[in-house]
């Protein structure tokens, strides 16, 4: 046999035992399951970008107010509710709440003073 | 070599996917933190501009600053000035939410006019006539409801209907610009111009620090003897202030500036917002554009200062007030007010004295008598090739003279500006 000349490679995964490659691949197995939990987790409770939701949707209410008179309730998707009211608030001013909630939690709530109609 | 087993791989993978998984947590951690500080800065904003809508509807009074609550819950604190900026007022707003605030201010003043065209005090007994191409559109109040086709310098009425509107007699009684209204540009005037103002020289202007600064006071230029000023960038608030005539040239941008000098020749060809304030007149050259919210004011105390007032020369253009008026109790003192053909006014014209209107009027002119002058003759009581008439729909610039204690609009913001909370 000459000596410079490599066998052909057939490398594989060594395992010592049987254990071993149990082992290793549970481990694999739990990172990947761990690392979706927290993925799935981290997107369940970002309020974030519901808020920034909320408070587009406001301001949008307030570029078109008159399609939005008092006790007006509006879906903006994704289970969220956006509720308008409105208060007298002293000679030519009106005080606008703007709720917004998924279910019974409330993400924001917005209050501005506005000139009467 | 190394040699690696199964497991040596499995635990490298599992610490690649740990630290995606802790990227992504870190991620998701430093969102909400922006988020938040972006909505806490948002909703400083929103409370700023609702504190404006309050000193909009006459909420705030007091001369000083003041901490309003606005909601009543002391959730929503907000610092108010508001302070009078000649026919208008200016508001600077403070608000804050967590370590965040916001300073934004804002010029408001009335909006909303009369709506009729043409008051006339009920002291003159004469019939208004009217001739050439002047036309009419709305409601018109004068001395017995007299309002008669005219003739003048060989020029017929050319029309069928007198007036487009109703016709009302004049109650009795002359028209005067108010009392509310001469004190309050006194009292602004003195207040911006007196102890406590910021005096500067026109090259001092461009070494301020406090521009932006909401609650800076406004600053004075004094231009002692200098008598024009030309190829010049003003941004407001600022007063200009001149004892002698001032001539404002051709090539100066003037944006919020308030003018005090006893004579003041505006020849700006650059649209400009600007209100001045004199004591024997005022001229706007032709072309010139005073755009709202802009005032032409002469208020006369001189005793013999004969005869004050404002000019408009042809195609002059001034959106906003134009005001005529004679504190002195000597009758000599006469004031006026003269709108060359094809000059306009948009908003409000308060003389008590004579009107000379060869031009175009939308809004009211509020008056003591009409007069004509030709090359021939001056007349009483003629109107030639006139236009009165009603602004369009939403573009109403009237009110700051007659209704300056009603609510007000929002005329102008400013950006807001965001900073760290400075406590104390």
């Amino acid at each position: 046999m000459d000596s410079t000349t490599a066998p052909p490679s057939r490398a594989r995964l060594k395992a010592a035992t049987l254990l071993e490659s149990v082992l290793a691949l549970a481990l694999l197995a739990g990172a990947s399951s761990i690392a979706m939990v927290i993925y799935q987790r981290t997107l369940a409770t970002s309020r974030a970008f519901q808020r920034a939701a909320a408070w587009s949707a406001t301001e949008r209410v307030l570029d078109d107010l008159v399609h939005y008179p008092a006790g007006t309730t509006e879906e903006l998707g994704g289970g969220l509710e956006l509720t308008v009211d409105v208060v007298p608030a002293g000679k030519g001013l009106q005080a606008m709440t703007f709720t917004c909630a998924e279910g019974d939690r409330t993400i924001l709530e917005r209050r501005v003073l506005l000139p009467a109609p | 070599m190394l040699r690696a087993s199964a497991l040596f791989y499995a635990v490298t993978v599992a610490l690649l996917i740990g630290m995606v998984s802790a990227a992504i947590v870190l991620l998701a951690h430093f969102r909400e933190v922006e988020t938040e500080r972006w909505l806490a800065q948002e909703r400083a904003t929103s409370n700023a501009r609702s504190a404006v809508q309050l000193a909009c509807a006459g909420g705030i009074t007091d001369a000083q600053a003041q901490a309003v609550d606005l909601f009543g819950d002391g959730a929503d604190s907000v610092l108010v000035h508001a302070e009078d900026l000649g026919l208008l007022d200016r508001v600077a707003v403070r608000a804050w939410v967590g370590p965040d605030e916001v300073e934004l201010s804002a010029i408001i003043g009335p909006r909303a006019g009369d709506p009729r065209v043409l008051v006339l005090g009920g002291a003159d007994i004469g019939a208004l006539n009217v001739c050439g191409d002047t036309r009419i559109t709305g409601d018109v109040v004068v001395p017995n409801a007299d309002v008669r086709r005219g003739y003048i310098e060989g020029r017929p009425f050319a029309h069928e209907q007198l007036v487009d509107g109703a016709i009302t007699a004049s109650p009795r009684g002359s028209i005067a610009v108010g009392s509310a209204v001469i004190d309050r540009i006194q009292r602004s005037l003195g207040r911006l111009t007196g102890t406590g103002a910021v005096p500067l020289t026109l090259a001092g202007l461009a070494f301020r620090t406090d521009t932006g600064d909401a609650f800076a006071p406004v600053p004075v230029v004094d231009l002692h003897g200098q008598r024009s000023i030309d190829q010049l960038r003003l941004k407001g608030p600022l007063v200009l202030r001149s004892a002698d005539t001032l001539e404002i040239g051709a090539d100066v941008d003037l944006d919020m500036v308030v003018v005090q000098a006893p004579f003041i020749a505006i020849r700006t060809l650059r649209p400009a917002t600007v209100q001045c304030f004199a004591e024997r007149g005022v001229e706007v050259g032709a072309g010139t554009v005073l755009s709202y919210p802009s005032a032409v004011v002469v208020i006369a105390e001189a005793e013999d200062a004969g005869q004050c007032g404002v000019t408009l020369d042809s195609a002059a253009v001034v959106e906003g007030a134009v005001i005529a008026a004679v504190t002195a109790r000597s009758s000599s003192t006469r004031s006026a007010v003269s709108i060359a053909p094809y000059a306009t006014v948009r908003g409000e014209v308060l003389c008590d004295g004579l009107v000379e209107q060869r031009g175009t009027v939308q809004g009211t002119v509020w008056a003591n008598g009409i007069s004509l002058r030709t090359a021939s003759s001056t007349y009483r009581g003629h109107l030639l090739d006139a236009i009165l008439e009603r602004p369009p729909l939403g573009a109403e610039m009237g009110a700051l003279a007659t209704r300056n204690d009603e609510h007000k609009q929002v005329l102008r913001w400013t950006a807001p500006r965001h900073r760290p909370r400075v406590r104390g």
